[in-house]
């Protein structure tokens, strides 16, 4: 170290008691003591060839140049060697890879030992596996037939390394295992596979430097120059042949300029911007030429777009999907994903139908199942609550998330308002159908907590819902801080776990009551809603339970005709469905019972608010429109049926008789009446018409006439 | 293994639409036009080739954009452009600097016409909200 620096002198204490130099003292001392051209500045003079002998360092890099031509080979090889490698890997830039960044020594030397080794190995393969090595020979021919190359400027080097004989010894060997086969090639001109990729990739692979590692450097006297350009041109075909990656390889390897790229980077564009044909729009503004014709242009688009497309390989996609699916499992797809539940079921039940045999256990492995196999499900797989991590005495909560597990920002919890407070109900017309309509909504909830309470898949997710529940409360429990709340979530927990037994019936009773209260029935069977509503509940009350009210509900049913049937007739056809139920109920029907629905229908109904009754009904008797309507034609032939079984059985006495002739008369006095009498869905057969007839004498032609016409089974 | 792709049934994927030239409608209201080429589990798109399309009556414009990565939340809708149709558009291009002119033009029109509305209601008493930006709509 020098003792004094500009004339100051540098020991440690700063001086001050001595007076500050004179300047001209310092230039002296300048001058003294500091050589300008010292060996830290210029560095050492050890290696005098480096310096003064730039000729031989010219010499040194046109072998260089020179070399570079055969060992394109290695470098061909080696890209293939890389290309066998999985695809899916593109960021394999692993130390030992040869395309991995090294940085230049402090000597230049660039090719430490990793690429040598990597090339080693590489060119080792490379000899096993090429066969076709009669390339190698052929294109040492062409070479030496060739012009000699000019220079090129490659990057500097300060001296070569002793390992590239290496190179020197694996090119050797490649020749030697040749076979000398002649092959009629023509010559093909130098400069050719040079310039043809004029490259300037802006895209980099990460870590390379801006210059380009140049392959290993042949060694300085070289007696021949094998390998050149013939084979280079050679192999390009072939990775034309394979369309699309490996194009980078064939740059000019010691062109400072160009970057030398990753074999996994997508290659960059051609040169010649290629414009789909129906993007004109798009590339409007960086339009070239269109020089080509179109059918290579069209290969070329197919390419380019190739050359882009999938860039989301398989294995990201299913990867995406597996969260997707992750993101879907839920321990009660029942109540979580009911449609797509159902219809998974209805789609396994008919294929049982269809398919009895073992084919679908194979269908069915292949598809990855939603919720995984039930099975599964219950032994190992509950869904995990996520309980972010919380630190003791930590103002915030955890700031990472990832998928399985969002970071919790807002504390928020459901607030159920109180369900005491009831807002006034406002009965007007124009809010009349809504109301209808939530009421349906409401009885539609019960009676599918009534089938459910049947439903086996329900049950099963209602039982795993209760385990969820069961483990939830326990982690409450573990959490909960005093033994008060120990005692609350104690108390849930018994709550939760007690399966509740319900009984459909009850839920069944609520409905019907609800249903027949207060006059709305009309109302609702004039709702589409509504009449799916009785179709649904009408198999429930096929039991001993409701058989007061299902008369109730027939009776009602017809007398609502007169308001529904066109409705429904033009639009719905849901009254038809209900022929079957009203068949079976009128098998259990008494006489008395049949008499109760029919005199209700010939009632004519005089109200004097003309409000709710139309013009149109005025002075009508509900039969009228029955007699309009398909369902309420096939009601009444199934009741005549019935009644005639029950005469000839003699459960009928004569006053019911009596009664049911008049009604028979009013019928058929009506159908003369009624402009388009509906078909019933099942005529009277002619004997049981016949038969029944008969014993009603106030029955006169005419009318004996009318009733045959429309409902009697004319065969 | 199988080399396909696992279906995914009863729920919906991106992953169909993959390299396909989508129109993207964003909520902030610009559409996109490019090519999709990556997605993710929160719907966030990577688009390649982007072209930002206005729209102003029977013209439009294209903005190139080239490569965009756009967050999910942000997209409205998205579409598959026919390529057909795309070759007939019943509409008229225009330069980009014409477009964006005709674009500030409605602008100034819609906030003339608010300006209006407004003073109107305020004469009758009420306060007009002139804040909602054609996000809040979503």
């Amino acid at each position: 170290m020098a003792d004094t620096f500009f004339g100051f002198d540098t020991a440690l204490d700063n001086g001050d008691h001595l007076l500050p130099p004179d300047e001209d003292d310092c230039v002296e001392n300048e001058e003294e003591e500091y050589d300008a051209l010292n060996d830290e500045t210029f560095g050492g003079l050890e290696d005098s060839s480096v310096l003064d002998d730039w000729e031989q360092q010219h010499e040194q890099y046109a072998e260089f140049a020179e070399s570079n031509k055969h060992s394109e080979q290695i470098e061909n090889s080696i890209s293939l060697l890389m290309l066998d490698e999985p695809v899916n890997e593109p960021t394999n830039l692993s130390k030992n890879s040869i395309w991995s960044y090294t940085p230049p020594n402090k000597n230049g030397d660039i090719f430490n030992s990793s690429i040598i080794s990597s090339l080693h190995k590489a060119s080792k393969s490379f000899i096993e596996t090429r066969s076709d090595s009669n390339r190698v020979s052929e294109a040492h021919k062409n070479f030496t037939q060739s012009t000699p190359l000019p220079s090129i400027p490659i990057s500097p080097i300060q001296h070569v390394p002793k390992q590239i004989r290496t190179v020197e010894e694996l090119e050797k060997n490649l020749i030697k295992n040749s076979k000398q086969q002649p092959v009629q090639k023509p010559a093909v001109p130098f400069p050719h596979p040079m310039f043809q990729h004029p490259l300037q990739n802006p895209r980099l692979p990460p870590g390379l430097p801006p210059l380009g590692i140049p392959p290993p450097v042949r060694h300085m006297p070289l007696p021949h120059h094998p390998i050149p350009p013939g084979l280079v041109h050679m192999l390009q075909p072939h990775f034309m042949h394979q369309g699309g990656p490996p194009r980078h390889l064939l740059y000019p390897p010691g062109n400072a300029q160009f970057p030398v790229t990753h074999p996994y980077n997508f290659p960059p564009p051609p040169p010649r911007n290629i414009i789909p044909p129906n993007t004109n729009h798009m590339n409007r503004n960086n339009m070239p030429q269109r020089t080509r014709n179109d059918s290579y242009k069209h290969k070329e688009n197919h390419e380019t777009k190739d050359e882009y497309a999938g860039l989301m390989t398989n294995r990201e996609k299913q990867w995406l999907l597996n969260i997707q699916m992750l993101q879907l499992n839920t321990g009660t797809p029942y109540f979580d994903d009911y449609y797509y539940t159902v219809f998974k079921e209805r789609k396994a039940k008919n294929n049982k139908e269809n398919f009895p045999n073992e084919r679908n256990h194979r269908y069915q492995n292949n598809r990855q199942q939603r919720n995984n196999d039930r099975q599964d499900n219950n032994n190992t797989l509950t869904p995990r609550v996520y309980t972010p991590l919380q630190f003791e005495n930590s103002l915030g909560k955890l700031q990472c998330g990832s998928v399985t597990a969002p970071r919790k920002i807002i504390d928020m919890d459901i607030v159920t308002p109180d369900k005491d407070a009831d807002s006034p109900v406002v009965v007007r017309d124009t809010r009349k159908t809504k109301q209808l309509l939530l009421e349906l909504e409401a009885l539609f909830s019960l009676l599918l907590k009534a089938e459910d309470l049947r439903n086996p898949l329900a049950i099963s997710n209602m039982d795993k819902l209760r385990e969820i529940k069961q483990k939830q409360r326990l982690r409450e429990l573990d959490l909960a801080p005093t033994p008060e709340q120990k005692q609350e979530v104690l108390k849930l927990l018994k709550q939760d776990s007690e399966p509740i037994v319900e009984n459909p019936l009850d839920y069944i009773v609520k409905i019907v009551n609800a249903l027949l209260h207060e006059d709305k029935f009309s109302s609702f069977l004039n709702i589409r809603k509504g009449k799916m509503l009785l179709l649904r509940l009408l198999p429930h009350l096929a039991s001993e339970n409701f058989v007061g009210q299902l008369l109730d509900v027939w009776t009602r049913i017809l007398l609502s005709i007169p308001i529904v049937g066109r409705r429904d007739t033009t639009g719905d056809h849901i009254l038809p469905k209900f022929h079957p139920f009203f068949k079976r109920y009128i098998q259990t029907c008494t006489m008395g019972d049949i008499l109760d629905i029919v005199t209700g229908l010939v009632e004519v109904i005089r109200q004097e608010n003309s409000r709710s009754t139309p013009l149109s009904h005025q002075g009508k008797a509900p039969l009228y429109f029955v007699l309009l309507n398909k369902f309420g034609v096939s009601a009444l032939v199934t009741m005549l049926i019935r009644t005639e079984y029950l005469i000839s059985s003699e459960t009928a006495t004569e006053k019911q008789q009596n009664d049911w002739s008049n009604f028979l008369v009013s019928w058929a006095e009506l159908t003369g009446v009624v402009s388009k009498v509906a078909t019933p869905l099942e005529p009277i057969p002619k004997q049981i018409f016949v038969k029944h007839i008969n014993r009603f004498e106030n029955l006169i032609n005419d009318k004996k006439s009318n009733l045959e016409k429309h409902f009697v089974d004319t065969n | 293994m199988n080399n396909t792709v696992m279906e995914l049934e009863g729920t919906a994927h991106l992953l169909d639409e993959l390299d396909k030239k989508l129109m993207v409608l964003l909520r902030d209201g610009r559409t996109l036009i490019g090519y999709l080429r990556s997605v993710d589990q929160f719907a966030n798109l990577v688009l390649h080739r982007t072209i930002e399309r206005i729209h102003v009556g029977k013209e439009y414009g294209d903005i190139p954009r080239g490569v965009f990565i756009v967050r999910g939340e942000n997209v409205v809708l998205l579409g598959e452009i026919d390529a057909d149709k795309e070759a007939e558009l019943p509409l008229t291009e225009v330069s980009v600097d014409e477009i964006l002119d005709a674009q500030r033009q409605e602008q100034e029109l819609k906030q003339e016409q608010q300006k209006l509305v407004a003073k109107a209601l305020k004469e009758r008493g009420l306060h007009l909200m002139p804040d909602l930006t054609h996000d809040d709509m979503f």
